[in-house]
């Protein structure tokens, strides 16, 4: 209810206050925050800053974030651009990203509030220190007196001091932010070792892709974060495929497929949003591998079940948009959408794909049966030779991506299964024991599996013609 | 135990002895003719199941003048791939070898600027291999192309002692092994109530048919601008029978650009069915002098004033079924005559 006053004294009288409180964002933005995802937001930015500045390049060797904390601290520094004074004084800093604002570039920040909820959630004073190309200046957001101002309309923070309008190399440029004053939450998990161990393996499979790319993340450590390579084998008979496509949102999507070592750990998809790794190595049937119940050698509508014969099988799915609300993933960034007409639609592209790959392991397979020597196994030899020498990165391969073919390029001409007439079936039936007997007695032999064979050969040597 | 001889599907069947079959090919000679409408026909390449006798290819390729013409042959040992190179009538035929799921999704779509005209005539039944390939045709062809598919809709036979050990009835057996090919999730819910006799096959199998065209589609459009959506609309829901009970579905895929045309183009052509109504062809056994009486009253207009129509057809001593069969069919009927080539 609002109080009636008289008319006088009110600016305007059909004014009813809807701003809201400060409280109301320190408390419910945090609300379903996890630490880890809050730490996770603060690098995903580091990470955008650095695939801005690489220009397009798939090598992110220049750039590193470097994390640190304890029990009374929380730090994040990069090298990666900096924040210009003007974005700090217009944007980056509202609670909320203004309606009209422009990335540029693809980001993986959603709303815009992942840096500032990360404040909330850490700790309770803030220092920003940027040296960005064409600006620098320090910020220090002092939370609980933000909070505590008897003006609740003032929402804004200061600057240190007035900012520089200085050049700086790209080299010399970076971000970094502290938090001191730590939450209860960020003071007892900062000196858990099994949060340090979790943070520094969701993060590198995170960034796999950044980290592929040469980005350097450390997290409390003199070591950078190691991340499985993403590989494919490349080379003038192994040749990955590659499909791209722009939907009518701006969303893009590549996909390149191939095969790679032979780990059962590492085979299936991967899909990265904006660079973020959020799905994968998946083997499930989100990505197709459903299986089906189809006898006679096919093996249902999209593809077979993931087993051992598959463990050579990579594919790469990357999605890319500026606005990254039009992202095919889940609400919390953590999962593919697999409800959205865009990943139905990729999906089909991806499971086509993976048919054109398939064939190789398939026959592969086939050459490994057991009547087939080693040495004949002529397109099993080739891939081994080929897992020797011409694995390469996806982010290498990828540079040269038009000269890439649309369907999957192997030997095929080398295929070389053991020939049919080798091979045995195996025959099993029952009969009644005393019959059997009595064949066993008429071939003269000990037991019902030779008789079985004999009255065979008997039967194919008199019904068959020739023997 | 079952023991039966590996024989090719070519080698079981003499594809062009086939009376009904071969009418299918003529009626369907004579839809893709009408793509003309939309398109130069030489832009279309034909993309088919040959066999060693790829008498589909020579219709096409003689009466429509395709000359892109590709044939999947799942067949690929050396002897096969010999036999069916050999056979290959024109040059400008080419074979790819291995099944279709594995063949399909290599092809190179984007490259080729032609639209399609694509007729899978499986041997076997449908299976959820199949309802991939239906993916993976109506994801990458061009609008305005067509496509097939044919499925064997014998009914199974509750019978067998191997297949049935357990000795099912009729209806549950069949709905098994409807599932196991197809997969549960793709049977309509009022199948579940069925005896899936060859009736019933029919309208059952053209649903699941149709169902993934449509879901294909869907799945097509949901990614691209809306300019360039497409439809699709059923040409062919058409059943006959040689040695066993085959079903063919399938239709064009358009934009809303060439939607007037489209539905114009085939307004005349009498088994065109666009929804769950079948056409039947039925082959009755007619003798020649038969045929020929019966020429020469078609077309029959029904009319009170074609009296002569009427008593010259009414002569002709024939059960009613016989001529209407023949009346739907005699403009495709095929003559066969023992000839030294």
């Amino acid at each position: 209810m609002v109080k009636k006053q008289p008319q006088g004294l009110v600016e305007d009288p059909n004014k009813i206050e809807g701003i809201p409180s400060k409280e109301l964002f320190i408390d419910m933005l945090v609300k379903d925050l996890s630490l880890r995802d809050a730490i996770g937001d603060l690098v995903d930015n580091s990470v955008d800053a650095a695939n801005k500045h690489a220009g397009g390049k798939n090598d992110l060797s220049k750039f590193s974030v470097h994390i640190t904390f304890d029990k009374s601290h929380f730090s994040i520094s990069d090298n990666a651009g900096g924040i210009e004074e003007e974005i700090a004084r217009t944007s980056a800093f509202k609670l909320g990203k203004p309606k009209n604002f422009k990335s540029g570039e693809h980001t993986i920040g959603q709303f815009g509030i992942g840096m500032k909820r990360a404040f909330f959630k850490l700790g309770e004073y803030i220092v920003v220190e940027s040296v960005a190309l064409n600006s620098d200046f320090t910020l220090t957001i002092p939370i609980k007196e933000w909070r505590e101002r008897k003006d609740e309309t003032d929402w804004d923070f200061k600057f240190d001091k007035t900012p520089n309008l200085k050049k700086h190399l790209l080299q010399k440029t970076k971000l970094k932010i502290t938090v001191t004053q730590l939450k209860q939450d960020a003071k007892s998990q900062f000196v858990d070792s099994q949060f340090l161990t979790d943070l520094q393996n969701e993060i590198a499979l995170e960034h796999l892709f950044a980290i592929n790319k040469g980005l350097k993340i450390y997290i409390n450590s003199e070591k950078p974060l190691e991340a499985p390579n993403i590989t494919l084998i490349s080379d003038r008979d192994f040749k990955p495929a590659y499909w791209s496509h722009s939907f009518p949102s701006g969303l893009k999507v590549e996909i390149v497929t191939g095969i790679s070592e032979d780990k059962g750990d590492e085979g299936g998809w991967y899909i990265f949003c904006n660079d973020r790794l959020i799905l994968g190595p998946d083997t499930t049937e989100v990505t197709g591998w459903k299986g089906g119940k189809t006898k006679g050698g096919k093996e249902g509508k999209e593809l077979p079940k993931y087993h051992d014969q598959y463990f050579r099988f990579r594919g790469y799915v990357f999605f890319n948009a500026d606005d990254s609300s039009k992202l095919p993933w889940t609400t919390s960034k953590t999962g593919i959408d697999k409800d959205s007409p865009e990943y139905s639609y990729t999906k089909t592209q991806m499971i086509f794909m993976a048919k054109q790959v398939k064939p190789l392991m398939d026959e592969m397979k086939k050459e490994r049966e057991r009547d087939n020597p080693k040495s004949e196994r002529l397109l099993n030899l080739k891939v081994d030779a080929a897992s020797e020498k011409s694995v390469k990165e996806v982010s290498v391969i990828l540079q040269n991506k038009k000269s890439l073919p649309t369907a999957y390029v192997y030997p095929k001409n080398l295929f070389n299964p053991a020939p049919k007439g080798n091979v045995d079936t195996n025959i099993s039936f029952s009969k009644p024991t005393h019959r059997v007997k009595k064949v066993m007695n008429y071939f003269k032999v000990d037991n019902p599996h030779d008789a079985g064979s004999e009255a065979f050969d008997y039967f194919y040597k008199n019904e068959m013609g020739k023997w | 135990m079952k023991v039966t001889p590996e024989k090719k599907n070519f080698e079981r069947i003499n594809y062009s002895l086939r009376p009904a079959k071969h009418i299918e090919r003529k009626m369907f000679s004579e839809t893709f003719g009408k793509l003309s409408i939309l398109d130069n026909i030489k832009n279309y390449r034909y993309i088919g199941m040959g066999s060693a006798y790829f008498s589909d290819f020579n219709l096409f390729h003689k009466t429509l003048g395709i000359n892109k013409l590709l044939s999947i042959e799942g067949e690929d040992d050396k002897k096969t791939k010999e036999r069916i190179r050999f056979n290959k009538p024109f040059a400008c035929i080419d074979v790819e070898f291995g099944w279709t799921d594995k063949v399909l999704p290599t092809l190179p779509w984007k490259k080729w600027q032609e639209k399609s005209i694509v007729w899978l005539d499986y041997v076997d039944k449908l299976t959820e291999g199949i309802l991939g390939d239906i993916d993976t045709v109506l994801f990458n062809v061009k609008a305005g192309s067509v496509f097939l598919i044919s499925v064997n809709i014998e009914e199974d036979d509750e019978r067998d002692k191997i297949k049935n050990p357990t000795k099912l009835s009729a209806k549950k057996f069949r709905l098994k092994m409807l599932s196991e090919n197809v997969g549960k999730e793709s049977i309509p819910q009022r199948a579940f109530d069925l005896v899936l006799n060859i009736e019933n096959n029919k309208s059952v199998i053209r649903e699941i048919i149709d169902n993934a065209f449509r879901s294909a589609v869907k799945k097509r459009n949901s990614g691209v601008a809306e300019a360039d959506h497409v439809e699709y609309k059923q040409l062919f829901n058409l059943h006959y029978r040689d040695s066993c009970d085959m079903l063919t579905v399938g239709g064009i895929i358009f934009t809303k650009n060439q939607k007037e045309k489209v539905n114009e183009m085939f307004d005349h052509l009498d088994f065109i069915r666009q929804g769950k109504d079948c056409f039947d062809i039925v082959v009755p056994k007619l003798t020649y002098r038969e045929l020929h009486a019966l020429d020469k009253v078609l077309p029959y207009i029904k009319r009170k004033d074609n009296k002569k129509g009427n008593s010259d057809l009414s002569r002709i001593p024939l059960s009613a079924n016989d001529k209407k069969n023949y009346a739907n069919i005699y403009r495709y009927f095929p003559t066969f005559v023992e000839t030294n080539l």
